[in-house]
């Protein structure tokens, strides 16, 4: 490498720390690559149910007992900090991978290495001051606040690593100090950051630019720490379809199994949270759909970029909001340039919103969640008291760029009823766990493409409904004839003469396209009989089936059915996943996985009960 | 067509779902003008032969719709391909016949078993939602099978009146077909349209037909729903003639073009109540405010 030869005597002792080791691997190249592996082994999130845990503590205590005896010379202890930050990092980047850790540590370490770690830099105490609210840890805040003052350089940097750049280490440091405090410090230094920026923003107004370590510095460290082929086998993420099983040999992963047992569990938490007797859901929802089109979702961390996958799984997740809450509107928000623009309105459309979403896939600037609240609050007032109203926001950049103080806004969307979800991309954030847990909405991370999608899609049956969020109201509504075919007319939302088709409006005979909708002439809400029985299923669920162990099934006497009753399909040798079947508690029939799976998901039927007529005979209508 | 490979088969292979309506009720009260249950299984198994011998690897399903339950009683693919064609002991009538008729005639005294009530009035209701929700997750099965799957699709004779109790299950298996894309094509052989049946094809694409004649049954079905459904698009079919889509109120059940809606359960009333029957919530008065919100939405159009 060219720095190769620009190594100086003085740094003699910077090499000797530096040297891995490596005939082929110089330490920048290390650090990258750790960075690499990092960057997709973190990805912490408190909500999801995966915890696979390590148990810390023992190389912790080691870790901390060895610091005690290093931390005699005062004025090496920059030295220090590099030396064995770097090795504990190495050794956890080895630990963490494949794992999403869970992080626990004893606060004798933790407190150690905060001490070490004030020492080189002085506090500003003042700045954190104002954003006590928003950090979880303010004690902290004292000590490490200045890693990200642009001007005040410790000295560490300046003898040992010269070839790593200032954001570099930075980032470094932060992710050193992540990997000893834990998720809730990776994101807490982050939210430092963003208040930090904020602050710059506002005091100078756009001198983001004359910034010597902007974001765009860190940015660009992003896609010059990685070469090309490291770029194809992070995408790729090839190890992550793989697990190991007893004898330690790799497989991959039995995804049937495992989908089976998460829609079990989800089942059962759903079913448990609605045991209360009469069942009331928020059918008619309001909901303002958020989309982050900052500059982090021209990330590549999911393929072929963030954008791209965000707009596919929006679409989906739109028409399938539209099939379960047939009555429901949807509204458009992006945020782009710190700006947050209003997309579509609400409407009951779903191709008119995947068409204006799919027009306006470019993303730069950065993001703003106060913006976009704010905005959307507005909108949301001016709904009638019996709709709820909801929104969901689809993140994925790890600060927001706000021009005031979002706690105001969050307070204000609280007291508005505003139910915020959000779904994020890249890391957890307080802000955005704040934001949830106030106004009583869901906090989720994606792992992955296929986790985003399902995160999505929980969005889409109605949540429960809370009495104080809306007014139950009883609400006109006309339920129009269809157009003769052949009759010309104009159509009163496109302002077009069509022949055929059609519905007409039985209050003021004006003629619309398509239902449900709001006649334009004379606000009637338009529905056909067939929208509303489409959310009759989210009130009379059908109750989760119990499990039925195969060796149960095998000492059953002979007269038992050994097909599922549904399709027909043998029970006793269905190869792939043979271990359970299910039956249903009120008629007592089994059922395969599969017909479980469906009869829960889609149908919304028993086929056992429907077929019987003694458990039938309970009239719904 | 028959001699093209596997892969081009595909598109005209079908797996034909029949709904048999075994009612007794409806079948002890059928009277001259309509057929008899003997005279209806002879052109039904008429039409099932030849959608057997339409293409070698077509697939029929037939599920008996009772009074008291529902069950399989025929499917083609467990049966050995010879039986189809080999005749039965006295030479007159397919094995496969014989094989139905079987198990037709075991389903129907033990749905007569299950009975409970001794008297009804009228013809009551078959169990459409049940075998509906069976047939749709057979076919779902037949979904999982891989990607080169015969094209499937139900076909319902039914003859009893709808069970209103039913509505909430049927439309979630209409609604659940519609998204994997299955037509319920059905022929009603009953006396008065069917709402559900209706409603049913429509939504999902199939055909609905109410043959004038049943004494030709069998020509109705076998130019009607014996054609795979990529053929459909070349033949001009029965066209709905206008479902009926306006909705009942919960209150008295009539017919309305503008009703309530309750927020929370969608409840539908002819005139303003202060309490939901259905769900029990109290009404606030929210109408003034949502009057002029939209008034504020039409001014802001006009602007």
């Amino acid at each position: 490498m060219k720095g190769e030869g620009q190594k100086g005597e003085g740094q003699k002792e910077a090499v000797i720390i530096w040297d891995s080791g490596s005939p082929l691997y110089d330490s920048f190249e290390l650090v990258s690559i750790s960075h690499v592996i990092e960057r997709h082994t973190m990805a912490p999130s408190s909500s999801l149910s995966l915890t696979a845990e390590i148990d810390t503590r023992s190389s912790c205590a080691r870790s901390s007992a060895k610091m005690m005896e290093e931390v005699d010379e005062v004025d090496s202890s920059s030295k220090y900090i590099w030396k064995n930050l770097w090795r504990s990092k190495m050794k956890w980047g080895r630990i963490q991978k494949g794992f999403v850790p869970v992080c626990r540590h004893s606060p004798v370490s933790l407190h150690n290495l905060l001490k070490v770690s004030s020492q080189p830099a002085s506090a500003s105490t003042a700045r954190n001051t104002r954003h006590g609210g928003a950090a979880p840890y303010p004690h902290r805040g004292s000590s490490s606040s200045d890693l990200f003052h642009p001007y005040r350089r410790p000295d560490v940097l300046s003898g040992t690593a010269r070839r790593i750049s200032w954001p570099m280490f930075c980032l470094n440091y932060c992710r050193c100090l992540v990997d000893f405090s834990g998720c809730h410090g990776f994101l807490w230094l982050f939210s430092m950051n963003n208040i930090e920026h904020r602050e710059v923003s506002n005091s100078r107004g756009r001198r983001l630019d004359e910034e010597p370590e902007g974001d765009e510095d860190e940015d660009e460290e992003n896609g010059r720490g990685m070469d090309a082929w490291e770029r194809t086998y992070v995408d790729d993420r090839s190890w992550e379809s793989l697990q190991e099983d007893e004898s330690g040999l790799l497989r991959p992963i039995d995804n049937k199994s495992i989908y089976h047992a998460q829609y079990r569990r989800r089942l059962h938490s759903l079913s448990s949270a609605a045991t209360t007797a009469r069942i009331q859901k928020g059918l008619i929802r309001y909901l303002y759909v958020i989309v982050d089109f900052s500059r982090a979702a021209a990330e590549m961390d999911f393929r072929p970029s963030r954008m791209a996958v965000i707009a596919k799984h929006v679409e989906a997740f739109i028409r399938e909001f539209f099939d379960q809450n047939p009555l429901s509107q949807i509204g458009l928000v992006i945020i782009k340039d710190g700006i947050a623009h209003c997309l579509t309105d609400l409407g009951g459309s779903p191709e008119s919103h995947i068409k204006a979403l799919m027009s306006k896939l470019e993303c730069s600037g950065d993001a703003s969640l106060q913006n976009a609240l704010e905005l959307v609050n507005v909108y949301l007032n001016q709904i009638p008291s019996y709709g709820y109203r909801e929104v969901l926001i689809v993140y994925s950049a790890l600060s927001t760029c706000d021009p005031g103080d979002i706690m105001e806004t969050i307070q204000k969307c609280k007291q508005s009823k505003m139910r915020c979800s959000i779904v994020g991309l890249a890391a957890e954030m307080f802000i955005c766990q704040h934001i949830c847990q106030e106004t009583g909405g869901l906090y989720s991370v994606a792992l992955d493409e296929s986790h985003l999608k399902e995160l999505l899609l929980d969005h889409a049956p109605p949540p429960p409904a809370i009495a104080e969020y809306a007014i139950a109201n009883l609400i006109k509504m006309g339920f129009p004839q269809r157009v003769a075919d052949g009759v010309i007319s104009i159509c009163s939302c496109h302002k077009e003469a069509k022949m055929g088709g059609g519905y007409t409006c039985p209050r003021c005979k004006s003629r619309v396209c398509e239902l449900p909708t709001e006649c334009c002439i004379c606000g009637l809400t338009l529905v056909s009989s067939p929208h509303l029985a489409r959310s009759y299923h989210h009130l009379f669920p059908i109750s989760p089936f119990d499990e039925v162990s195969p060796s149960h099934l095998n000492n059953r006497d002979k007269k038992s059915p050994k097909t599922c009753f549904g399709c027909q399909q043998s029970l006793l040798n269905t190869g792939n996943l043979s271990s359970y079947c299910v039956t249903c508690s009120k008629c007592r029939n089994y059922f395969c996985l599969d017909c479980d799976i469906y009869i829960h998901e889609n149908l919304h039927n028993c086929p056992g009960c429907e077929s019987s007529r003694q458990s039938n005979s309970v009239i719904l209508i | 067509m028959a001699s093209a490979p596997s892969k081009l088969c595909t598109d005209d292979v079908s797996l034909l779902v029949v709904l048999l309506d075994t009612n007794p009720y409806f079948w002890s009260t059928s009277n001259d003008s309509s057929v008899s249950l003997s005279n209806f299984l002879s052109h039904v198994l008429s039409f099932l032969n030849s959608i057997l011998f339409l293409n070698q690897l077509n697939q029929v399903v037939v599920i008996a719709t009772g009074y008291n339950s529902c069950g399989y009683i025929y499917d083609s693919s467990l049966s050995s391909s010879s039986s189809i064609t080999k005749s039965s002991g006295n030479g007159r009538v397919p094995a496969f016949c014989s094989e139905l008729l079987e198990n037709l005639e075991e389903f129907l005294t033990k749905d007569e078993k299950m009975s409970i009530e001794e008297s009804i009035d009228g013809i009551g209701s078959s169990l459409l939602s049940g075998s509906l929700s069976m047939a749709l997750c057979y076919i779902q099965r037949i979904f999982r099978s891989g990607p080169l799957h015969p094209q499937p699709r139900i076909l319902c004779l039914h003859g009893s009146p709808d069970g209103p109790e039913q509505y909430v299950a049927v439309m979630n298996t209409i609604f659940s077909a519609q998204r994997s894309m299955v037509p319920i094509d059905s022929c009603v052989i009953g006396a008065q349209h069917s709402a559900f049946l209706q409603q049913a094809s429509y939504i999902t694409g199939g055909v609905y037909l109410k043959p004038q004649q049943l004494d030709g049954l069998f020509q109705y079905l076998i130019t009607v729903f014996a054609t795979d459904l990529h053929s459909r698009n070349f033949l001009q079919l029965p066209k709905p003639a206008g479902v009926d889509f306006r909705a009942s109120c919960f209150c008295h059940k009539n017919t309305i073009d503008m009703g309530y809606i309750c927020s929370v359960c969608l409840s539908i009333f002819c005139k303003h109540h202060k309490k939901c029957s259905t769900c029990g919530s109290f009404f606030g008065q929210a109408q003034s405010q949502a009057a002029s919100m939209s008034d504020q939405k039409r001014k802001g159009l006009e602007t």
